[in-house]
């Protein structure tokens, strides 16, 4: 008990208003050893960021906190005065939040932020200023005297997170959490950030409290993990256990829920063929204020084609799929096989599916509203209730609202209004991306088996590389507006490709096979994949 | 160090020459519309001038006196020439040259609304954060009430009833403020604390509802959190981390205001009868003084403008983020 | 060839009218406005002042004769005591409201159709007139508005009609930029672009999809300048801009009476609190409806 950094026992928050009282958090017990790497797993809602605000001793108005214990670097933090309160938070803990943008002061230089930090131990002006530059050159920012009087706004993504990171530990503290660190982080930023804390954590020995919704990043990162539903702590112990032998039904659901790199799509292929193409792209290009989008783009969408198109955020795949979709105006050509272009009476050829399931349907427009019409627009032949049954949809949620819908109720809804008539493409932008893990996977369920029953052709846009390659037939992959790849999807995981896609790849497969390698000590052979419930 | 003081000096001397012209263009764009709208519109100025009983010759020798006898255009060009180099007309009821009118009166007016302003910021400061610190509250909702009614009634309305009470029950101050534009300073002072509160007044719910909710803002954000879990302390945190971002979203509507106030405030001028620019055009509007009224347009006009650009550069010395694009869109 | 989903011939029977728009959803609204005291109560009072000016002469009440002594103080028969002339200030203020909701809320109903097409417009097309349009509006927005009031009714003069193009002008502006905004905001968001690509025509996309997400934003900004025509209209009147005498409008008679202000302060109060009551209502009520409709 002494040894550990972090002992927290039957830790219960509760949030009141006047009216009623909520527990979030239900009970939760958990220790973390000295350099030990925690991991915390939970869906949004499940309270594992009231956890690590708990362990700063951080109160939310209207929040109870009880625990039998609560001790973090030895210290009771449920006991402490205000002026005591604030030593610990200054030498003690370092926290690393998700959206670090949010997290910085827009009108303070990153270097005044860190030195903050310095000036609270107790050092002059001069050294605060030293110390600051050596902290974020420890982080890996380039010339960091330079940088520290840059303002957060004029840095990207990436370095932002590092400059919390430096901010975090630059007093060398005893336990470091990690909440939510690299959500919003491309791909790569997050190999590159997630591999700084480790190696900064073998440099000066510090605990890691690791939150997430991501379990393949959690497993990667932390030696021991718990997973949290709605404020209980269903399931805790090595990572490799869990991930192997998940026990309790909701990690079975995550684990279950997991789009796999190492699992190709069970589609029958045969059945697309490119060779006869519904849609010619030849040399699409696009740019906003002189900065090139989309650079000349040439490939084709077969019938009955699922095509992946992968990139990072600014790659220009999402202005790919407005320009086919004819959103935007664009240099080149998008045409469509002759049959379409002249059916009569003029329907529209492309219909999308966005990514926030909020903003997509009209607040003011009931379910049945929104069938009915699109029924009627897009020269659909069967009734609204038919629509609902074949999207999956109760018929009793026909006569409510969008906000009455659940995240997943409203994505099949759009979904749903997508496939309301006979269109020949639909286009996927981000589908899953705002919704948690385990709808993710029934929508793409949804979108594959519609794809199947239908035979309309997909554009599936989307940063994550996963889930694309459980659906495409074909992956192109675009980096700073042009294809650097198009190529079967399997072939673009063995095969030859263009250095940049190596690189996306990589650091997919990378995360996801440390995830692997940790439980693989524990549990020699690595069966875990084959024990998936699939 | 260097690369970025650069970079903000380039965004600063690149928004001074977007105002400097942007400015003009405005002026003229207003000059044209004021032109159109009182020489146009009501029809014959001479006749306007001079009423229904002017022979028609007389009406004729005065639109050609006046240079309003041409084309349109000649018209125009005649006037804003004029009035560019110093030429401003003479005022048809005052009988003087309108220029030295238009700028006596602008400095009263100037005067008046430093004070009001001087004395409406920082009360909307004051009481915005402690809002904001309360917010939801009783104490919050009762100074949202109680503010938004005031600003809701009518500028004379409450400058009667405060007229009622400190000059006419208490007799703390002079009913007139006529002698405002002379006497020694703490006379002065006295006799434009009143208009003074009024004006200010109007416009203290708006702004203190802006430092509420920029208030508001700071003290849930993220970073807010972030500086509380550093472990600083309550003090730091709010010298450092909370007063700028909060307020920033508050200095552009301080602009705003600035202007209104700056350029002559028509109602409470008028109620205590003080020598403003305002209260000369609503006499040059009710006598139809065109000349007055449209060099009284134009440096109304310049004034406001002026107290923008000035609350820009406000704006890029206190928020490294240089948002004007949005501003201009929103 | 593509297949449909679902494969039944059975064409659709449904037609949604918009007799069933916001179905669920308007009733629970003003249900929670009634539930707010200072809603009510606000309501009350413009509804007796619309009474008022339609009301009076029914009554038999005479505002514009000499019934008592000069400035006599209240009392039975002069609830509100009576001014200069000897008239019934009473009667005078209650008269008052006639002029005071003849301009005001036809000023403010043409400057919320002018502004809130207008900004409707320019948010959906986007485009050259919008950016003209705007840039023109800034502009107008920046000069302080009661002195682009004074000039406008230089341009126009100050008959009622006058009256209410100028307060139609003056307000059309501010609520077309707010209206444009909320509309840019909406068409943010995906639901639009959906509709588009369906194929759906720009004027349902308006009306139909656009419209009933701004409706809220529009009706606060109708009662908003309800309350500011109001304002406007009294302020104009006291300046000697607006009604002339023997009207009993409140602005003027507060101008008229304000000498009086020492020796006989009800021909200013009761006027004064007559402008008072009637903005300060309109504007809790757009308060009002601005929390509810968060």
């Amino acid at each position: 008990m002494t040894t550990s950094v972090v002992s927290v026992d039957n830790l219960r928050v509760s949030y009141s208003t006047s009216r009623s009282s909520v527990e979030v958090v239900r009970g939760v017990s958990f220790d973390i050893a000295p350099g030990e790497s925690y991991g915390l797993v939970g869906e949004s809602g499940s309270g594992k960021s009231t956890i690590a605000l708990a362990l700063t001793g951080h109160r939310v108005a209207g929040a109870t906190v009880t625990a039998d214990s609560l001790n973090v670097a030895g210290l009771d933090v449920l006991d402490l005065s205000q002026s005591e309160l604030r030593a610990f938070r200054a030498r003690k803990i370092g926290v690393v939040y998700q959206e670090p943008a949010r997290a910085l002061n827009p009108t303070m230089t990153v270097g005044a932020q860190v030195a903050e930090v310095f000036r609270l131990r107790g050092d002059d002006r001069g050294l605060a200023r030293r110390e600051t530059v050596a902290a974020l050159d420890r982080v890996g920012l380039p010339d960091p005297a330079t940088f520290a009087s840059r303002y957060p706004h004029e840095l990207s993504g990436g370095q932002q997170q590092r400059v919390v990171i430096a901010m975090a530990l630059a007093v060398s503290p005893e336990l470091l959490i990690l909440d939510e660190p690299t959500t919003g982080l491309d791909a790569r930023v997050e190999t590159e950030v997630m591999a700084l804390i480790d190696q900064l954590q073998i440099e000066l020995g510090f605990a890691t409290l690791l939150i997430s919704h991501n379990l393949p990043l959690v497993a990667a990162h932390c030696q021991r993990i718990g997973v949290l539903e709605r404020g209980v702590l269903v399931e805790h112990g090595s990572a490799a256990d869990v991930l192997l032998n998940p026990s309790h039904a909701y990690s079975k659901k995550l684990v279950a829920a997991l789009p796999d790199l190492a699992f190709a799509s069970a589609r029958n292929r045969d059945s697309a063929d490119e060779t006869d193409p519904l849609v010619t792209v030849t040399g699409l290009s696009k740019s906003y204020g002189g900065k090139r989008a989309l650079d000349n783009v040439s490939l084709t969408i077969g019938r009955n084609e699922i095509l992946g198109i992968v990139g990072q955020s600014g790659s220009g795949k999402s202005t790919f799929g407005r320009a086919l979709a004819g959103l935007i105006r664009y240099d080149g050509q998008v045409s469509f096989t002759d049959s379409f272009e002249r059916r009569r009476p003029a329907r529209p050829l492309v219909q999308m599916v966005f990514q926030s399931p909020d903003a997509s349907l009209n607040p003011r427009r009931t379910v049945r509203q929104v069938f009915a019409r699109s029924i009627e627009l897009l020269g659909g032949t069967g009734t609204v209730e038919m629509l609902a049954e074949s999207t999956g949809l109760d018929l009793a949620l026909l006569k409510l609202l969008p906000h009455e819908l659940s995240g997943g109720q409203k994505q099949r809804v759009a979904i749903a209004r997508a496939f309301a008539g006979p269109v020949p493409l639909v286009i996927c932008d981000e589908p899953t991306s705002a919704l948690d893990v385990s709808v993710q996977a029934l929508v793409l369920d949804l979108l594959e088996e519609l794809q199947e029953r239908t035979g309309v052709s997909f554009v599936f846009i989307s940063h994550d590389l996963a889930v694309v390659r459980r659906l495409a037939d074909r992956i192109g992959v675009l980096h700073e507006g042009r294809l650097v790849d198009l190529a079967p999807t399997e072939q673009l995981f063995s095969g030859d490709v263009d250095a940049y896609t190596e690189s996306l790849i990589a650091s997919a497969v990378d995360l996801r096979a440390r995830g692997v390698r940790t439980p693989a000590v524990a549990a020699p052979g690595d069966g875990w994949q084959a024990n998936r419930a699939r | 160090m260097t690369t970025t003081s650069v970079e903000r000096r380039t965004a600063l001397l690149g928004l001074l020459g977007k105002r400097v012209v942007q400015i003009p263009v405005v002026l003229l764009v207003v000059s044209i519309l004021t032109f159109w709208l009182l020489q146009v519109v009501p029809g014959n100025p001479g006749r306007n001038a001079l009423g229904q009983y002017a022979t028609a010759a007389q009406v004729t020798a005065w639109n050609h006196d006046n240079g309003v006898d041409g084309s349109l255009v000649t018209q125009y060009l005649h006037w804003i020439g004029g009035f560019f180099v110093g030429d401003w007309g003479q005022s048809l009821v005052y009988s003087t040259p309108v220029r030295e009118l238009v700028l006596e009166r602008l400095g009263n007016s100037l005067l008046l609304g430093l004070y009001a302003f001087v004395i409406m910021v920082p009360v909307a400061i004051a009481l915005g954060s402690a809002q904001a610190y309360r917010e939801g509250k009783r104490s919050d909702r009762a100074i949202t009430v109680g503010l938004l009614s005031l600003s809701a009634i009518p500028e004379f309305v409450v400058g009667v009833v405060l007229l009622l009470v400190f000059a006419v029950w208490l007799r703390v101050v002079p009913v007139q403020s006529a002698a405002g534009a002379s006497g020694d300073f703490f006379d002065r002072l006295r006799v434009m604390t009143l208009p003074a509160v009024v004006l200010a007044l109007g416009y203290l719910a708006v702004l203190t509802r802006m430092v509420r909710s920029g208030t508001s803002e700071a003290i849930t954000s993220q970073f807010h959190r972030t500086a509380v879990i550093k472990g600083l302390s309550s003090a730091t945190i709010v010298r450092r981390h909370v007063i700028r971002n909060a307020l920033v979203p508050t200095l552009s509507v301080l602009g705003i205001y600035l202007g209104t106030l700056l350029g002559g405030s028509v109602i409470v001028e008028t109620l205590f009868s003080y020598p403003g620019l305002g209260a000369l055009m609503v006499t040059a509007a009710d006598r139809k003084d065109v000349l007055l009224l449209e060099s009284g347009v134009m440096i109304t006009g310049a004034v406001s403008l002026l107290a923008l650009l000035f609350t820009d550069i406000c704006f890029v010395l206190m928020d490294p983020r240089i948002r004007f694009n949005a501003r201009e869109t929103n | 060839m593509t297949a449909t989903i679902p494969r039944s011939a059975a064409p659709t029977a449904e037609k949604q009218g918009p007799v069933t728009d916001d179905a669920g959803e308007r009733p629970s609204r003003i249900r929670s406005l009634l539930k707010r005291p200072s809603f009510v109560i606000s309501v009350l009072i413009i509804v007796w002042w619309v009474v008022a000016a339609l009301g009076w002469q029914i009554v038999g009440l005479e505002p514009y004769a000499k019934t008592g002594d000069l400035l006599a103080s209240p009392d039975w028969a002069h609830p509100f005591g009576t001014d200069n002339l000897g008239r019934d200030m009473f009667a005078r203020v209650v008269a008052g409201a006639g002029p005071a909701l003849l301009v005001g809320p036809l000023g403010a109903l043409l400057a919320t159709v002018v502004g809130g097409t207008l900004g409707l417009v320019a948010g959906y097309y986007r485009g050259a007139v919008d950016t003209l349009m705007m840039r023109f509006f800034d502009v107008i927005l920046a000069l302080p508005s009661l002195i682009f009031l004074i000039v406008l009714v230089g341009a126009f003069g100050i008959s009622t009609a006058a009256l209410i193009l100028i307060v139609g002008i003056l307000f059309a502006p501010g609520i077309a930029r707010i209206i444009r905004a909320a509309t840019l905001v909406e068409m943010g968001k995906s639901y639009v672009t959906a509709a588009k690509l369906q194929g759906e025509k720009d004027s349902r996309i308006l009306f139909r999809e656009l419209l009933p997400n701004i409706l809220p934003t529009l009706v606060i900004q109708a009662t908003l300048s309800l309350a500011a025509a109001v304002f406007i209209t009294a302020s104009l009147s006291f300046l000697g801009l607006g009604e002339q005498p023997p009207s009993a409008d409140w602005g003027l008679a507060i101008n008229e009476n304000r000498i009086y202000l020492q020796t006989a302060w009800w021909t200013v109060v009761f006027p004064a609190i007559g402008v008072a009551s009637l903005v300060v209502a309109a504007n809790l009520i757009a308060d009002n409806i601005r929390e509810v409709s968060r």
